[in-house]
């Protein structure tokens, strides 16, 4: 019985090939555009964790309690002190990949009668070169020497400034004595990283030039620490509870997780909800289309439902034989979107989708956030659990949908059929 | 009739020099705090107390400066200050840093920026009454007693829109005229500076302030006060003195 139904079910979408069609079409498009919204999302919240964590936080980061809360204005005077001797003892842990400090603070940055504020990062060439990777997004002269007095600097700051490679520029700050320091440096290469703020405002110096400039040898603001394994970041930043509690290295530091940073523990959950809710609005049209398209399937039907039972068909057997439909068209829908909508957002994984030509030039470098939340290229990460929860989904829906006419149908008289429409 | 003529008069005579006071021109008292305030050419040796949270840094410097229109500072200590030099010529300020060897003019923005890490901006140290005239409209407020000194209140009010400090009220001692107390305002209101005069001097029958204190409101538990030490007044400043040549020097 139920191999008959099935086949019925099969028979009866094969019988109506243009209302199939639609309905599957209609399916399709509201899967593919689900996978490609969710993975689009998903790479938006990896890429920008993936920055932050390269660029900021590492795993773990430890600095002054002080400097954590006034993150924003890196005051200059809250240092780890001996900051060499305590990555030394960190870099001895297991599970510790890398150690890096970092000195950050404002400076201005003058050329001849130009003067322009710029973020500098002073950090192990190293590091900067290789983990942060900015090596490779040299697009003019070459990357720093450690043994000189060089400069990396955004494409947008050259730009602003008249900058080419070679240039010397004056590097002016107040120490952490609150004296005036100056120095000058050459630039040695311009690098785009494609997120405007970090182009427009940031450059890089070696950490040791940063510190003489600051006055503070041996001492960083910062110490960004990469383990083997990211989700062990809580249980290590306890353990180094111990270490940083001994007074050695400053007072009140803090060792604070990636998830307990201000993008990815603050600003990330809420661009999150934001698109969770785009997410939600595009599931609603996506429901509404398979539920409309569904029930019409089932009410322009009513008559053909109505020789049916007058066939002696059981209401039953009436209910099974739509669901079975329902879920033969959710299959294929499903099916074909999670195609369509996968090899898409597998095809944008490898090309990346490019914010900065769709906005145009001038417009994105204008998006010039605080912290760099957006790079000019979103890789969209596509994941087995989009797959599958936005198969399922489609599934879900289209049987849902049918369940209520389906139902009303089964109760239907035959004579009540021919005579009106169903009512639902 | 002539009696009470004669109290009238009388009367009249002691409040006058009060109405006329009432009268003033905001701009006319703070141009006689200028001309009482600016000597031919001053030789000046200084200190600079930063307090910042629990810290207390000083700096001394010597300063050199003709009218109010060019002044020549060094720096002489702590050691990392030792050799700065700053040259003010009119609005320009130029800068030399002995740790890179080069000068550099300040300009735009820069000019609101902390001068040697103090509360007091290089901004600050530009200003003269010519550009409150041009740029402010002045209003006289009540009298005010400031620690047991009569004093004119003025609130200045920018003219134009982008203004560092919006509103200025500026307390200046009736007697001395000069300015005891200012308090400078951003556009929206907020309280951004305070500056207040510490001791005052008589030098050749003029007042001049030898100890002030400026508080940058927008940083927080931090004053500078700055010390006269020493001051010569009218002494001979060859026009060499600001030149480039002698921030090089």
């Amino acid at each position: 019985m139920f191999l008959n139904i099935l086949k019925l079910g099969w028979k009866n979408i094969s019988r109506n090939r243009k209302r199939t069609l639609f309905t599957v079409v209609a399916i399709t498009v509201g899967i593919t555009m689900l996978i490609f919204a969710s993975s689009y999302i998903e790479g938006i919240v990896d890429s920008t964790t993936e920055i932050a964590k390269r660029m900021r936080t590492g795993d773990v980061k430890i600095m002054t309690s002080e400097y954590s809360r006034l993150e924003r204005i890196m005051p200059k005077e809250e240092l780890v002190l001996n900051s060499e001797k305590l990555s030394e003892r960190i870099r001895e842990i297991d599970d510790v990949t890398l150690v890096s400090q970092m000195v950050k603070f404002n400076a201005l940055i003058s050329k001849d009668e130009l003067n322009e504020p710029g973020v500098i990062i002073g950090g192990d060439p190293e590091v900067i070169k290789i983990h942060m990777g900015i090596a490779e997004m040299v697009i003019s002269g070459t990357y720093f020497n450690k043994e000189k007095k060089e400069v990396l600097i955004g494409r947008l700051f050259a730009e602003k400034m008249g900058l080419k490679v070679n240039d010397e520029i004056l590097l002016v700050t107040t120490d952490i004595n609150y004296s005036t320091y100056a120095l000058p440096f050459r630039v040695s290469g311009i690098f785009n990283t494609g997120y405007t703020y970090l182009d427009k405002h940031l450059l890089f110096i070696p950490l040791e030039l940063g510190r003489e400039i600051l006055d503070c040898p041996n001492s960083s603001h910062e110490i960004l620490i990469y383990l083997k394994n990211s989700d062990k970041a809580d249980e290590f930043a306890s353990g180094l509870k111990n270490i940083i509690g001994e007074g050695t290295y400053g007072d009140s530091l803090t060792a604070l997780t990636w998830e307990e940073d201000e993008i990815i523990g603050e600003l990330m959950p809420m661009v999150k909800q934001i698109w969770q809710k785009i997410l939600g609005i595009i599931l609603l049209i996506v429901a509404m289309v398979i539920l409309n398209t569904m029930l019409m399937i089932v009410m322009e039907r009513y008559q053909e439902i109505g020789v049916l039972k007058a066939m002696g068909l059981k209401s039953s057997e009436v209910f099974s034989m739509i669901v079975t439909e329902a879920l033969f068209i959710g299959t294929i829908g499903s099916a074909l979107g999670v195609l369509i909508g996968g090899g898409f957002s597998a095809w944008l994984e490898k090309t990346g989708i490019n914010f900065a030509e769709m906005a145009g030039k001038e417009m994105w470098e204008k998006f010039d956030m605080p912290f760099a939340l957006f790079g000019n290229i979103i890789y969209p990460n596509l994941t087995l659990e989009i797959i599958v929860s936005s198969f399922f989904f489609g599934l879900l829906i289209s049987v849902i949908a049918v369940l209520y006419p389906a139902y009303k149908s089964s109760k239907m008289l035959p004579a009540e059929a021919f005579r009106s429409k169903l009512k639902v | 009739m002539k009696k009470i003529l004669f109290i009238l008069i009388l009367l009249f005579m002691v409040i006058a020099p009060e109405f006329t006071a009432e009268e003033k021109d905001p701009f006319d008292i703070l141009n006689k705090i200028d001309s009482n305030m600016t000597f031919e050419s001053a030789y000046a040796e200084m200190e600079m107390i930063i307090t910042i949270k629990k810290r207390v840094i000083i700096k001394k410097f010597k300063s050199y400066s003709i009218g109010n229109t060019r002044s020549f500072i060094e720096f002489q200590s702590p050691v990392r200050d030792r050799g700065t030099k700053i040259l003010k010529k009119d609005k320009i300020i130029k800068i030399y840093y002995p740790s890179a060897e080069r000068i550099l003019r300040l300009s735009g923005h820069m000019l609101r920026q902390s001068m040697m890490g103090s509360d007091m901006s290089y901004e600050d140290m530009t200003e003269r009454s010519n550009k409150l005239r041009e740029e402010y409209r002045g209003e006289m407020l009540q009298n005010e007693v400031l620690v047991g000194n009569e004093c004119f209140v003025l609130m200045l009010t920018s003219i134009k829109k982008k203004q560092t400090y919006f509103k200025r009220k500026i307390w200046v001692d009736k007697r001395k005229y000069i300015g005891l107390k200012e308090e400078l305002y951003s556009k929206s209101g907020k309280l951004v500076k305070v500056s207040k005069v510490i001791s005052i001097k008589l030098f050749n029958n003029r007042y001049y302030p030898v100890e002030m204190i400026m508080e940058d409101k927008l940083r927080k538990n931090s004053s500078t006060r700055i010390v006269i030490k020493k001051i010569d007044f009218n002494i001979d400043i060859p026009d060499e003195m600001f030149t480039e040549r002698m921030l090089l020097k």
